[in-house]
Formats: structure tokens, sequence, C-alpha cells
């Protein structure tokens, strides 16, 4: 039946009133900045698992429900195989020194190969998990305060941050508006016989394609709808202007908690990474 | 029976944080041939119920039974209800997705595969009981439609269909007086000519009290109370808690109340208001002469 909404989840704040979404954003960005960059670096499995304790002390500590966060993961699994599957088969070592299980052609399966690729969609996944996790628990308003915030020092060399913020903003803002489009589009058609159910992979791809168009309209609109209340609203640089804030931020015990938490697992992760390469 | 709802339930985004109840438990019949009305203050469950006799969403419990046959079974076919149930969604800009007039309210009966010159007599027939013209309309851009065109192109495309029934979700929200009252007569002229049964869904009583045979009234996903326009009338305190605007004749009436402490709210215009005054100020007069005789 017709509930998109229900399976796009990334990036739906969830106000649930826990210290996480408590936190200063600004905190919360440099945490997520920090562990991105950590997730990117570590090549070890045993890191890895310290990072996973990690993030399930975080998950605890969001009171998000595991199950929300983890089928959020699903749309993209069948993805992440095929990308292993390739990454398994055009593995090439740097060092040569291979333990091939099997060959055919130029493809190669190797034992190497396969632990790269494991840890490359271990990275990945958490990569996703941590970013849908600063997205699940941070609201719009704050996610553009901390952002302003951080990126303050580059306004002052000329570079209109705020605008980039606020493009960013808007954009995450319009994923739920369009899926609830969406469905309503789904709904009208279905209601006139279309089956959305039915078909093979090509059949169903064609019968989206008519969504599309309205979609775009209605976008423009809402675009123009926005601009416009913007525009009423004095949005936008005018000499001398500053936008004020309502809200102070306010960097406090747990907050300190949290970045050092952070800091502390990027040293022991990154002395694992050291001790045990693999 | 058209449609039976028994001890229906549904929960949107079940399993997520956002999840919340918009149906529990449930139940109400649609005769055939009738016009039965829903109404009810938000989030009351009416777009859910709408949802379901459209055949889009299946209850989490309970049963819909559409002529008698259970709508979710795995033997019921559910084209059977898509192709005699048409809607008009809420805005009926929601509705209308192609370009033009012509190919919009044509849409279901090339979904059908119905043949070229039988189409454009249905379309044709469709935009005429809507009262717009073909040969004018056929061939303009969706886009450019005012308020109460859209909505009339949207309610020719459900004719289209040729359905059995027809569930109109809000219809008249966001129209002025004028086409309100066009809209309604647009209603029961449908009903009357192409022998139809109309499911209007409302959050006021004032559109349904001239119009519906049955009404039933919901309140957070239940059945508050149902029956006739008069009878429901009679609840009028209730309605008030229920943040349901009367109509203006059982409004008046209830105003009234202050200085006619026995005057009856189940009026269902305003001449039966006048009729229903005067008896109480004639007893109230009565009354007056003889305390004094």
């Amino acid at each position: 039946m017709i509930e998109l909404s229900r399976d796009i989840t990334f990036g739906q704040y969830i106000n649930n009133g826990s210290q996480v979404a408590r936190m200063d954003p600004r905190t919360k960005l440099l945490c997520a900045i920090l562990l991105i960059i950590l997730f990117s670096f570590l090549s070890s499995f045993l890191a890895f698992l310290v990072c996973l304790l990690f993030c399930a002390l975080l998950q605890w500590n969001s009171r998000i429900p595991t199950g929300y966060v983890l089928r959020s993961f699903k749309p993209f699994l069948g993805f992440l195989v095929f990308i292993f599957c390739i990454e398994v088969l055009f593995y090439t070592s740097a060092t040569q020194n291979k333990t091939l299980l099997w060959h055919w052609a130029f493809l190669n399966v190797s034992w190497e190969g396969i632990i790269r690729s494991a840890l490359t969609i271990v990275r990945v996944l958490f990569l996703y998990y941590i970013t849908s996790m600063l997205l699940f628990a941070t609201s719009l308003v704050d996610l553009t305060d901390g952002m302003e915030a951080l990126l303050s020092p580059l306004q002052k060399i000329g570079i209109p941050a705020n605008a980039f913020v606020m493009v960013l903003v808007i954009a995450f803002k319009f994923v739920p508006i369009f899926v609830t489009e969406v469905e309503r589009l789904m709904k009208a058609q279905a209601a006139r016989g279309v089956r959305f159910d039915q078909g093979n992979f090509i059949q169903r791809t064609r019968k989206i394609a008519p969504l599309l168009v309205p979609l775009f309209i209605s976008g423009f609109k809402r675009a123009e709808t926005l601009s416009v209340a913007m525009e009423a609203r004095c949005y936008g640089g005018r000499p001398g202007w500053r936008r004020s804030k309502r809200r102070k931020l306010s960097f406090d015990r747990y907050d300190a908690l949290a970045l050092g938490l952070t800091l502390a697992l990027c040293v022991v992760t990154v002395v694992i990474n050291f001790v045990s390469p693999v | 029976m058209l449609f039976e709802l028994k001890n229906v339930s549904h929960i949107y985004m079940r399993g997520t944080p956002f999840a919340t109840e918009s149906l529990r438990g449930l139940s109400l019949s649609i005769p055939q041939g009738q016009t039965t009305a829903l109404v009810g203050p938000t989030k009351a469950g009416k777009s859910t119920v709408v949802d379901m006799l459209a055949g889009l969403i299946k209850p989490a419990s309970g049963t819909l039974l559409f002529e008698g046959d259970d709508v979710f079974a795995p033997s019921f076919d559910i084209e059977r209800i898509r192709s005699s149930v048409g809607v008009v969604f809420q805005s009926p800009e929601a509705q209308i997705f192609e370009e033009t007039v012509g190919k919009d309210v044509s849409f279901g009966p090339r979904r059908k595969k119905v043949p070229l010159a039988e189409s454009r007599r249905l379309v044709k027939e469709s935009l005429e009981a809507v009262g717009l013209d073909y040969e004018d309309f056929r061939s303009r851009y969706t886009y450019a439609l005012s308020g109460g065109q859209k909505r009339r192109v949207a309610i020719a495309g459900v004719l289209a269909l040729q359905p059995k029934v027809i569930v109109f979700d809000e219809p008249s929200a966001g129209l002025d007086p004028r086409g309100r009252r066009e809209l309604l007569e647009l209603i029961t002229r449908l009903k009357q000519q192409q022998n139809l049964s109309i499911v209007y869904v409302s959050s006021g009583l004032d559109d349904v009290i001239s119009l519906a045979d049955t009404i039933y009234v919901l309140d957070r996903g239940r059945l508050a109370f149902h029956g006739t326009p008069r009878e429901i009338l009679a609840h009028a305190d209730e309605l008030a808690a229920l943040d349901i605007a009367l109509p203006e004749a059982a409004q008046i009436a209830v105003t009234l109340r202050e200085t006619l402490p026995n005057i009856r709210t189940d009026v269902l215009n305003l001449d039966e208001l006048e009729t229903e005054i005067v008896r109480n100020v004639t007893i109230e007069a009565q009354s007056t002469i003889d305390k004094a005789g």
C-alpha cells in the first residue's frame, strides 16, 4: 500500500528531548565531523569494534528506537552488496602479495580483496550511521545555528557562509515535503486506476515518470512562495545589516563530556589502528 | 450494504517514532444509493477512512467489507474497489496531474483501455455533468484554472471512471459561498441523475445537513454518534464540545436557549427555526398570562 513516508526516514528530526537532542549543535557538528574523519581514516576491524561500542552508547543515549535506525539502512543494502562484489573482483594490491582464491581472466578473488572490501563496507555503514544520527537528533534550526557558528570565520573573509547554510537547510527541509507530495500524487493516480505495486521493474519505473512534472511544478511554486515569504521578512544582506539570534548557544557539561569522549575515541582507535593494522 | 467497517484501527508510520494512531476501533456502514456524511474535527480520522474506502491503505486491524466481501482477503481483487469507488481528494490540485483538462479527465478511461470514441464520449459527458463546456475546456491547461474550476475538473476526472460511489473529502473547503452552493447543487444533481452513492467528508455540519441521509460523527478515531441530520442536531452540546460548527439555523437556536430555554436545536433550516421560535414565544407568552391571571 502507499505509505512512502514510512520507508524514507533519512534526515527526519525526532524530537524526544534526549540529552543528545538537547546538545549544543556546535558540539554535535564538531563531534560528527571528527567521527567522519576518523571513520574515513581507520583501517582496522578492531578499531571499528571500539567505534561500535561508542555508537551503541550514542544509540542508547539518544533514546531513538534501534530498529527504526537500522531500517533506514535497508534501502541501500543491495547497492552495498553490489559495490562489495565489484571491489572484490577488481581488487589489485599495491604490494602484490595476494593469496588468490579464485581467478578468471582479469577477475580475481583474493583474501586481501575480501578484507579490504569488507572494511570499505563497514566504513560506509559507520559514516551513514553517524550522519543520519546527526540529522535524527538535531532540529533544522539547531543545525543552521551550529553551522553558521562554525562557519562564521569564513563570513569575515567575505565568503557568504550564511547563504550556503541556508541553501543546505532548505534542501533538507524540502525532502519530507516532497515525499508527502509524491504520496499525494500517487494516491490521486492510484484512485484513478494506476497500480504502483504491480509489474516488473521497468513497468514500475514508467509509472513513476508521470509524477515528475507535477512534482517539479509544485516544487517551483513552493520555492516561489518561500522566496516571497523570506523577502517579506527582510531576509538577505544589505550593507550594515546583521541577522541577530534569539537563542544563545551554550556549551555545558554534557557537551564537554561528549566532545571529550569523541576525542578519546579518536586517540584510542588511531593507536589501535597503528598497533594492529587489520 | 456497500461498505462496512468493523472495529477498524489504523496507525500511520507504524514502527517509527512518528507513529500516530488515526483510527481506534471504528465501526460504521455505508448503504447503497444514499448520501453518507462523515463529520469530525481535525485528527478524527476522516481522511484515513477515505483512503481505506478507496482501497489505498490497509487497516492495521479490523475488517473492511465491500458489498459483503472482505477487501483485504487474498481472494479479493482490489481492482473491483478501485473501479467502483471514485475519490475527490481534499485539495483538487493534488488530483490533477496532466497538462490539459481533456488529458486529465480521460486519464481513467485511457488506463482502462476504453476505445477512443467511447473515451471521448465519457470525457464530454463528465465535463458537461460538472457544468464545463467540452469544446472550450478540453484543451485548456490545468495549471491555469481557477480553484472552483479545478474542483470541477477533478470531479469530472472521477466521473469519467463511471464509479458507483464517489467519496468527497472536504470538497467545499476554501470555496466562496457561491462556489460552495454550486458544488452542493452539483453533488445533489449527480446523485439523482447518475444514481450514485455519495460519501461526503466534512469538518462542519453546514454542508451535510441538507445533503446527507445519515451522518456519522467521528472523534479521535472513534464513532461519537450517528443518525439522521435531525437526530445529530439534537446533540448540539456534544457537537460544541467536539468543536464541530453547527449550521446557521441550529446555531441561532442554541444561542436563543438563554431566553427560550425549551427551544429545540434540531432545526434544519431557517423556516423550521422560525416555526420553533414562534411556538416557544407563544408558550412563553401563554405562561406569563397564566401567571398574571
